[in-house]
């Protein structure tokens, strides 16, 4: 029993041992460079419900991902990724004086915006930024939508998207679900979206419905 | 002719003075007349003087009133700026202080979870129930991170505050956390991760995991092992692997004081403590005659029960420390398998190994835990003491239904039913519990649960609670 002990011991030690040295480890080269919007959908809803991003400030997310990171055994650069997330979603960010806002356009231009949008870069930011929530499809199936209620809405629905305008899509990516009386699990993307990234993911999100 | 001369001359002179004056009075007429004229004039230039004055005033009035009203305007708009800036500044500075200015990355959180609780058990009378666990966050910096779990239990006719984590880590790099104090241990997931009452999707824990120190004492037996927390040093970590999308492998490695070992034996209560004072003493070989009395105790030793008691060794006994540790794989990031052990020697020499598996599985609304626990440890007489179980837990969120219709619906998708089995399997007596049950989350950390037990060897229970993190 002794020697089994030691055995088992010093094979965890072996194991342990490399990760003691400054952030040698597998190497993450291989592996598909996760946003932290996945990164959150994938570590933050495996043991309990997804909380909202506006239910703690960005102080708070900063204690609670640290906590998580322990407990959760995540690596630190998924964690700073989450971390990152949880905080830009929080609009408007909690110390405006330390961030650069990006300046937002006249409700007049953005028909002139939408004009320019890049459909095929859209859906690179959608899928970076909102299929956690809203799937990959659209249809609200995302991984962290289970727990969310109301659900994210359904983007593939054309009678539904038909009704919006893009001013509202423009506000509601931007501000947030709060902003325009919707659920408050709806972050808002302004201080992280410019204009033209919000125009590119609406023109993405229309040709979902079509 | 002088007179006449004269005559003609004052004649002339009259006449003269006649025409000179007629003249002049004419003459004055016309002056007054153009002096009266010029008077008017006067006077209409005089009015139109003034009403241009006038106009040029209201002019000037005007003007000075637009230019004042931009002035003010601008001065508003500058106003409210520096404002909005003093007002930024100060918040800003309000919440260095109030996260201890002297530490200026410090922040404090308090976080937690309580319940309350009803519990209907057969052949038992009916309870209430509740328990409060408050969660003190302190971080330091990014790197260092403290935190206290204490929590207020009520239990018979007793309440206590008890200390259940108090742990500082230290994020050596980003796949190696050092850890100290006091800690849930990593064996398994339940302990760890899914115990507190607003994550465990069942009013009690599952069967395997029985009465102990963390507030979750509503559990029908004494389990395999409690929910396990202990005094000590922890390695752990976790790192991505190249194999798919979010597959990950998560490690822990502790050592720990360990359990105290109480033996319980069945002829106490005949013959005293003496009989199990005589089995220590044989073991620990403190009494001379241990030879020759050891066996014939041992023999007499044969009934006796240990009973391992984690978390509850705070000052170690002996010099035995008992060491563990728990890897996880994640071939994708909806699948978890670990393999956890847990070896020691504690008090009065008993040797005791735990081996336990875990595995998760997530899709969509569906969620998937199971766990098995296995544990070994000698007994006073000799031989070994096994005993073992799992349990299996599925539950189903019903978010994705619809029948449009907004109060239903949100009342439908904050249901979420759960089934969850169990055995334990020991010498004479094996324990089997199938537990139904149905949640609604009010919000994401507020479930009420409840929970009927099918169980076999032990009561039937009915199972309600109201839980809530914060």
């Amino acid at each position: 029993m002794r020697k089994i002990n030691t055995l088992i011991i010093s094979s965890l030690i072996i194991l342990i041992m490399p990760f003691a040295l400054p952030n040698k480890g597998f190497s993450e080269e291989k592996q598909q460079e996760l946003s932290g919007s996945e990164l959150w959908s994938q570590n933050c809803g495996r043991c309990h419900n997804f909380r909202g991003i506006h239910e703690f400030d960005d102080a708070q997310w900063e204690v609670i991902v640290s906590h998580m990171r322990s407990v959760g055994n995540i690596p630190g650069k998924e964690a700073r990724a989450i971390l990152k997330f949880l905080q830009q979603g929080n609009n408007p960010p909690s110390e405006p004086i330390l961030k650069v806002v990006p300046k937002k356009m006249e409700v007049s231009s953005i028909g002139e915006m939408m004009e320019s949008a890049d459909i095929s870069k859209g859906k690179a930011l959608y899928e970076t930024y909102c299929t956690s929530c809203h799937g990959m499809s659209g249809k609200g199936d995302g991984p962290a939508a289970v727990s969310l209620r109301p659900k994210p809405k359904n983007l593939t629905d054309s009678a539904y998207m038909i009704s919006l305008n893009d001013q509202y899509l423009y506000d509601v990516i931007n501000k947030g679900g709060v902003a325009v009386g919707k659920s408050p699990f709806m972050p808002g993307w302004g201080t992280t979206l410019s204009d033209e990234d919000i125009a590119d993911i609406i023109s993405y999100i229309r040709s979902l419905s079509q | 002719m002088n007179i006449l001369f004269k005559y003609f001359l004052f004649l002339f002179l009259g006449i003269f003075i006649l025409a000179f004056s007629s003249s002049l009075n004419a003459q004055q007429s016309n002056i007054e007349k153009r002096l009266n004229a010029l008077e008017e004039k006067n006077n209409e230039l005089e009015r139109k003087y003034e009403d241009l004055l006038q106009k040029y005033e209201s002019l000037k009035v005007e003007k000075g009133l637009i230019e004042a009203e931009k002035w003010i305007e601008e001065k508003e708009t500058k106003d409210k700026q520096q404002d909005e800036t003093i007002s930024s500044l100060s918040s800003y500075v309000d919440k260095r202080i109030e996260k201890f200015s002297i530490f200026p990355e410090a922040k404090i959180f308090l976080s937690g979870y309580g319940a309350v609780g009803f519990k209907n058990q057969n052949g038992e009378p009916s309870t209430f129930n509740a328990l409060f666990a408050p969660i003190f966050h302190y971080q330091h910096s990014d790197r260092l991170h403290f935190l206290i779990e204490g929590e207020f239990e009520l239990e018979d006719d007793e309440n206590s505050f008890s200390l259940e984590i108090g742990q500082a880590d230290l994020f050596i790099n980003d796949y190696l956390t050092l850890v100290g104090g006091k800690f849930l241990i990593p064996f398994n997931t339940f302990s760890e991760r899914t115990h507190p009452s607003w994550i465990n999707k069942m009013p009690d824990p599952p069967i395997i995991y029985g009465h102990g120190g963390h507030g979750e004492h509503d559990s029908p037996t004494a389990g395999i092992i409690p929910i396990l927390s202990d005094i000590g040093i922890q390695l752990r970590g976790g790192a991505p692997l190249p194999l798919a999308k979010g597959s990950k492998i998560n490690y822990s490695f502790y050592i720990i004081n360990g359990p105290r070992a109480v033996i319980e034996d069945e002829h106490a209560e005949d013959e005293g403590d003496e009989h199990v004072d005589q089995l220590i003493a044989a073991m620990n070989e403190e009494d001379e005659h241990a030879d020759e009395e050891g066996e014939e105790h041992a023999d007499e030793g044969e009934g006796a029960n240990v009973d391992l008691q984690f978390g509850s060794n705070f000052n170690d006994i002996n010099d035995n420390k008992t060491i563990g540790g728990r890897i996880g794989f994640l071939p994708v990031w909806n699948v978890e398998l670990g393999a956890s052990f847990m070896y020691g020697e504690a008090s009065n020499n008993i040797d005791f190994y735990l081996l336990g598996f875990d595995g998760q599985f997530q899709y969509r609304g569906l969620n998937v835990l199971a766990e098995y626990i296995r544990r070994e440890n000698d007994l006073p007489g000799g031989g070994d003491q096994n005993v073992d179980g799992y349990y299996a837990q599925a539950s189903y969120r019903l978010s994705g239904l619809s029948f449009d219709n907004g109060m239903a619906d949100k009342i439908i998708n904050g249901l979420e039913p759960v089934v969850r089995v169990g055995q334990i399997f020991q010498e004479g007596e094996d324990i089997s519990q199938v537990a139904i049950g149905l949640n609604f989350w009010y919000l994401p950390s507020v479930p009420f649960k409840i929970a009927y037990q099918f169980n076999d060897e032990i009561p039937d229970s009915f199972l309600f609670q109201w839980a809530f993190g914060f």
